[in-house]
């Protein structure tokens, strides 16, 4: 796997948008927390009344569930770097050129959830940055609380770039992939999972919504800001476990996909 | 005289047996079985879309079979035999964005070779002086090239160029061809699929003719594309000289071309004489007007193989 790393790293060592996305979702990790963490100080010092309905979001313990929480929504950039770096290899056909010569096509996809994973780490990463600087610029201090929520968040990530890998292996092209991508993300999502939510009201509520492959990573950060927790929430192994049927399905389809159609 | 050359004590690099694959409705390759043997140039000829390269897609696991079954080197495929094999298919595939050593690297270092020799394979190809252009920036023809240098990475025993000459101009078509010639001295094994005849008869040793997914003739490319000397022959009784002509010895066929109002007579190859066959008529009363040999066009002996 080290060798397939390297050779992952020579595709994108000199790949310009590559840099330029990754620049983009740094910066905008802490641009957008600033624009909140800035909005929150605005409101705290207007009306004491608003800043009491709104709490704390940015002191510790509950800034990890803050930052992970507005982080996600950045989660975009990565699943294009994702989407590009698929579709790369289908547009030039060095899919077919990787195998031709001498990469089996096990290894060529794996290395790819690989590299979902490694992106996923580096999202949390810079989400445990984010919120322990947010966490001290609040003035509040550090204490243990609320860190299960990094891993957390790093399965959220993966959840990302998995769908974000699976439409780039479905689709090959990236404009396609990308406006799905976002589309969907943005807004089907969450009509697909109300929909189902309505349609079986009586039982199977909120689970069947999980169905839509992004709500189940999504429910695992409470919105922040409004309150405490979801009302419609189940238990959170539960999460845990359809999260992981998801990672497994999406690296069983991946891998069946592309060993066994024409390249 | 036709010369048949068998190889001996046989190893081949790679075995076809009875492949065929259907792309939904349509049958891009219907039961082919070929056998290569090492050492040999081996060239596929074949109209576009005849199944060439579904054919090395199959051998090269980049597509999936209906049924049959490919060895290669006497086993069953699988990715270490493919890093010891350099291929070119269809189109030369690179990273857009690298340059032609940043590519050659990637190449590289799939294929498992150490400390390549990339300067090495690019001066082979007269690629040199572009090695740290983008690929983006390539024309066709060096686009063509630089696939080929990548073939020749780790100097593999056996290469596979699927129309290795697509794109190049005329000086780069005849380097290329050197090229292929010089790696057959080396001892490499071959195989080369083209459209155009005349390439195949210049560079290979064997072929195998294949339409629409069918095969219709391999073995010995002195064998298969023998040809015959055509001798055109003029008189002013022109159905007269024909009938002289025919009783003639040693001819494979007689022929009137009613357009240019002339006769043809065919021989084996290299065997026509026009001094006897002046001779011959004249001895049999019919005074030739127009005496002119003339081989049979490459491209009308293709059509007749494939049509």
């Amino acid at each position: 796997m080290k060798k397939l790393l390297e050779i992952e790293w020579m595709k994108i060592r000199h790949y310009k948008t590559f840099w330029i996305l990754f620049g983009l979702f740094i910066v905008a990790v802490f641009g957008l927390n600033m624009i909140v963490f800035k909005l929150k100080q605005a409101i705290d010092d207007a009306d004491p009344m608003l800043k009491a309905l709104t709490g704390g979001p940015f002191s510790f313990p509950e800034v990890w569930k803050t930052v992970g929480w507005m982080t996600g929504w950045l989660l975009y950039f990565p699943g294009f770097i994702i989407i590009f770096l698929v579709t790369n290899e289908f547009t030039f056909r060095t899919h077919r050129q990787n195998i031709i010569d001498g990469l089996s096509r096990k290894q060529f996809v794996s290395v790819k959830l690989v590299m979902a994973g490694i992106l996923a780490v580096i999202c949390t990463i810079m989400m445990t940055i984010a919120s322990l600087v947010f966490g001290f610029a609040s003035g509040s201090s550090f204490e243990l609380g609320n860190l299960q929520y990094i891993p957390y968040f790093f399965l959220t990530s993966y959840i990302y770039m998995l769908f974000a890998f699976t439409l780039a292996l479905l689709f090959r092209k990236a404009a396609l992939s990308v406006g799905i991508f976002f589309i969907y993300a943005l807004i089907f999502d969450n009509l697909l999972a109300g929909y189902i939510n309505n349609v079986n009201k009586s039982y199977l509520s909120p689970l069947g919504s999980y169905i839509a492959p992004l709500q189940v990573a999504d429910d695992l950060f409470p919105i922040p800001f409004i309150g405490k927790v979801l009302p419609n929430r189940p238990e959170l192994w539960v999460l845990l476990v359809i999260i992981g049927v998801w990672i497994v399905a999406y690296q069983y389809f991946a891998i069946r996909k592309f060993e066994n159609e024409d390249l | 005289m036709r010369s048949v050359r068998y190889i001996h004590n046989m190893a081949y690099v790679l075995e076809i047996e009875g492949l065929v694959k259907h792309y939904g409705r349509i049958q891009a390759l219907k039961g082919v079985s070929l056998k290569i043997p090492k050492g040999t140039v081996y060239g596929l000829l074949g109209p576009n879309g005849s199944g060439k390269t579904t054919m090395l897609g199959l051998v090269m696991n980049i597509l999936k079979p209906t049924s049959g079954s490919i060895k290669m080197f006497g086993e069953t495929p699988n990715a270490d035999q493919r890093k010891k094999i350099g291929t070119l298919l269809e189109t030369p595939n690179f990273y857009h964005y690298l340059s032609a050593v940043q590519n050659l690297r990637i190449a590289a270092a799939i294929k498992g070779v150490e400390n390549p020799d990339i300067d090495g394979v690019l001066e082979r190809v007269n690629l040199l002086q572009r090695k740290d252009s983008p690929f983006q920036t390539y024309s066709l023809g060096m686009k063509q090239r630089l696939a080929i240098a990548s073939c020749l990475l780790g100097d593999p025993e056996v290469m596979v160029f699927d129309e290795p000459t697509n794109g190049l101009d005329p000086v780069g078509i005849a380097e290329i061809r050197d090229l292929i010639k010089k790696l057959s001295l080396e001892g490499k094994t071959i195989i080369m699929a083209s459209h155009m005849l005349d390439e195949v008869e210049k560079v290979c040793t064997h072929v195998a003719i294949l339409k629409k997914g069918e095969l219709i003739a391999c073995g010995h490319v002195d064998e298969i594309l023998a040809q015959d000397d055509v001798v055109q022959v003029g008189a002013d009784d022109p159905a007269r000289l024909l009938q002289v002509l025919q009783q003639m010895p040693e001819n494979t066929g007689v022929a009137h071309d009613l357009e240019e109002n002339k006769c043809m007579i065919y021989f084996a190859a290299g065997t026509a004489d026009l001094g006897k066959l002046n001779q011959y008529c004249f001895e049999h009363g019919v005074v030739i007007n127009h005496l002119r040999m003339k081989k049979k066009s490459l491209e009308s002996k293709f059509i007749e193989l494939t049509g």
